[in-house]
């Protein structure tokens, strides 16, 4: 399995965001890889929005992946035949903006993104998150299973997406998060992923 | 008192901290080298006179008085340190300072010192703008911070840091020998540019954040010049700036939309700056030493021409790029100087100039990659065309940049 197909996973962990959970799923995209001599270090960048309840969504693209397999709820979701993480959404606006025709400069801008990425060597893994209506939200409490529709938490800014890099020092995060087609439109949170040996102890 | 003139005093103190505040800060770490606590000590004498003067009316000297105040905040400061052995030296150099110390406004100007200092070889060569905004502009952290792209903590903490190494690294506030002056001249000079540079690439007139740097690097720029009068390279730097700063309108059109040099309106570059940089250029000649800043400010006095005679001189241009390429052989340099070759001897003669860089230098270079898509389409590449400005596109940080880019693209 591909790191890149390995990352679909995460997106179930991070949904939720909670450390654990989240540290489970990035060690599954660890690849290990590391460039001649130079300590690298891999950064999450979440990208998220502002989603303003009154936006109608147009995020019905075909690349979002299936969020939730393990909602009861969620039958069947559309499951995407191939990543491409340059579609990654961001925002409400960026959801509008969203057309299925490929020649729309908005999806233009995220693929040169991904490119630029890919041709610097410093892309790992990366993917894109339907919008947070379509989320719906687990929890066990004494026992007893809780479902909800909706996203994990209610607030203005919801994740929608995520990139991995490998990078020598957080000041090329930023740099990096600065150039994404998100960070003009919704926000872009850089973050180191937790040491190799912490990782390892989520997932034995 | 009221409000009125309240507001004014506020007014007065905000012109003064901006006017002094470089001069002060450097005049009460000369000898202490105590940037940091020179700094919070001019600070508790600013929030002194927003209390004292709307009540006591302005002083005749306003900074006098702030430096009166801040030294003996400074003194407390120190004492209350409470580090003897590292702050002993400090208060005997305060001590024996203060005794030529009179009330008069006249007091020596050590700017020039200090940014001697900033931009000394034992600080991180990163750290020499950001000292530089903070201690002679009296700039905030939080504020440098967003210009570099840091987190305000991180920002907070590499200045601490390099104040500490002002402080005991044995650092001397002192203007370098002639031998060592061109070397330690050029990299003050780099890092008033540097500050000037991110102010221009930062969403020229849509960010008033950005602009005010730009402005905040001039400023800079004539403080030095005032400083140094006779440096050829301290007024090639200062015509380089006006230069590009007298174009900073056309750049957008009214929608936002960017506009590269070659399409400026150029009528609606500003004369009197065009002006002020030629005259400083014309001096620059006359003191008989060509630098780099000189050079890049020649370029830019082509491409003024423009707005006299309507046409550019590219051959011009590539001439005195070949002459900058000797001195300063950067990216940036070596992709300006295709992107000239290529006006002048046509697209396939740039391209063979970007083909000479190595391109692991510019996988993450966005202006290379915009030149080398352009010249690519002109030539009738189209696919690979169409592969550069993905990156370019994909490179860009600012909005509009990149909505030209892909317009350009189609």
């Amino acid at each position: 399995m591909t790191a890149l197909k390995k990352c679909k996973e995460l997106v179930t962990f991070l949904k939720n965001r909670s450390l654990e959970s989240a540290l489970a799923g990035i060690r599954r995209c660890d690849t290990g890889r590391t460039r001649d001599g130079v300590r690298q270090i891999r950064l999450l960048l979440e990208i998220s929005g502002d989603f303003p309840k009154s936006v109608e969504w147009a995020g019905s693209h075909p690349s979002y992946i299936q969020a939730h397999k393990c909602a009861r709820n969620c039958s069947q979701r559309r499951e995407a035949d191939a990543i491409r993480p340059a579609d990654l959404p961001h925002s409400p606006e960026e959801f509008a903006m969203r057309k299925n025709d490929y020649s729309d400069p908005h999806l233009g801008a995220w693929r040169a993104y991904y490119k630029a990425l890919v041709e610097a060597g410093v892309y790992v893994g990366a993917n894109a998150l339907e919008v947070p209506e379509t989320g719906t939200t687990v929890r066990l409490r004494e026992g007893k299973r809780r479902v909800q529709d909706g996203p994990f938490a209610d607030t203005k800014e919801q994740l929608a997406g995520f990139i991995i890099l490998e990078l020598p020092s957080i000041d090329a995060g930023l740099e990096w998060a600065a150039r994404c087609p998100g960070a003009s439109i919704g926000a872009v949170e850089v973050r180191p992923l937790a040491p190799e040996a912490m990782r390892r102890g989520f997932t034995g | 008192m009221n409000e009125i003139n309240q507001e004014d005093t506020h007014r007065i103190i905000e012109r003064v901290a901006r006017e002094s505040y470089g001069r002060l800060v450097a005049y009460l770490s000369a000898n202490t080298r105590d940037v940091a606590s020179a700094e919070d000590a001019l600070s508790n004498a600013l929030v002194a006179a927003l209390t004292a003067w709307p009540r006591d009316g302005v002083p005749q000297s306003p900074e006098a008085w702030l430096l009166t105040a801040a030294r003996h905040s400074f003194i407390d400061l120190v004492r209350h340190r409470q580090v003897a052995e590292a702050s002993e030296p400090t208060l005997r150099l305060l001590r024996e300072n203060s005794m030529e110390m009179t009330l008069s406004a006249e007091f020596p100007d050590e700017r020039l010192k200090l940014l001697f200092v900033c931009a000394h070889p034992a600080i991180d060569p990163a750290m020499h703008t950001p000292l530089m905004l903070q201690t002679v502009l009296g700039l905030d952290a939080a504020r440098i911070a967003h210009a570099f792209l840091v987190s305000p903590t991180t920002m907070g903490q590499r200045l601490v840091r390099a104040k500490t190494k002002i402080r005991d690294g044995g650092i001397q506030f002192e203007v370098p020998q002639e031998r060592e002056l061109p070397q330690r001249l050029d990299a003050v000079l780099e890092a008033i540019y540097a500050a000037f540079g991110i102010g221009w690439d930062d969403m020229a007139g849509v960010d008033q954040r950005g602009r005010d740097l730009s402005e905040e690097a001039i400023w800079l720029g004539r403080v030095l010049l005032e400083l140094m009068p006779g440096e050829a390279e301290v007024r090639g730097l200062l015509a380089l700036m006006l230069h590009c700063e007298a174009r900073r309108r056309a750049r957008r059109g009214p929608d936002g939309r960017y506009i590269p040099l070659l399409e400026q309106d150029s009528q609606q570059w500003s004369l009197p700056l065009i002006e002020e940089a030629e005259g400083h250029l014309a001096e620059a000649a006359n003191l008989g030493h060509t630098g780099r800043f000189q050079l890049e400010a020649a370029i830019q006095s082509v491409h003024a021409e423009r707005a006299r005679s309507g046409r550019t001189e590219w051959t011009a241009v590539v001439l005195f790029y070949e002459q900058l390429i000797r001195i300063s052989p950067t990216l940036g340099t070596r992709t300006g100087y295709a992107a000239a070759v290529a006006e002048a001897n046509g697209p396939e003669a740039g391209l063979a100039v970007l083909d000479g860089i190595d391109p692991e230098d510019v996988s993450a270079y966005q202006p290379y990659w915009a030149v080398r898509a352009h010249l690519l389409q002109r030539l009738g590449k189209t696919s690979e065309a169409v592969d550069a400005f993905d990156r370019a596109i994909g490179l860009a940080e600012d909005p509009a940049v990149r909505q030209f880019l892909l317009h350009r693209r189609g």
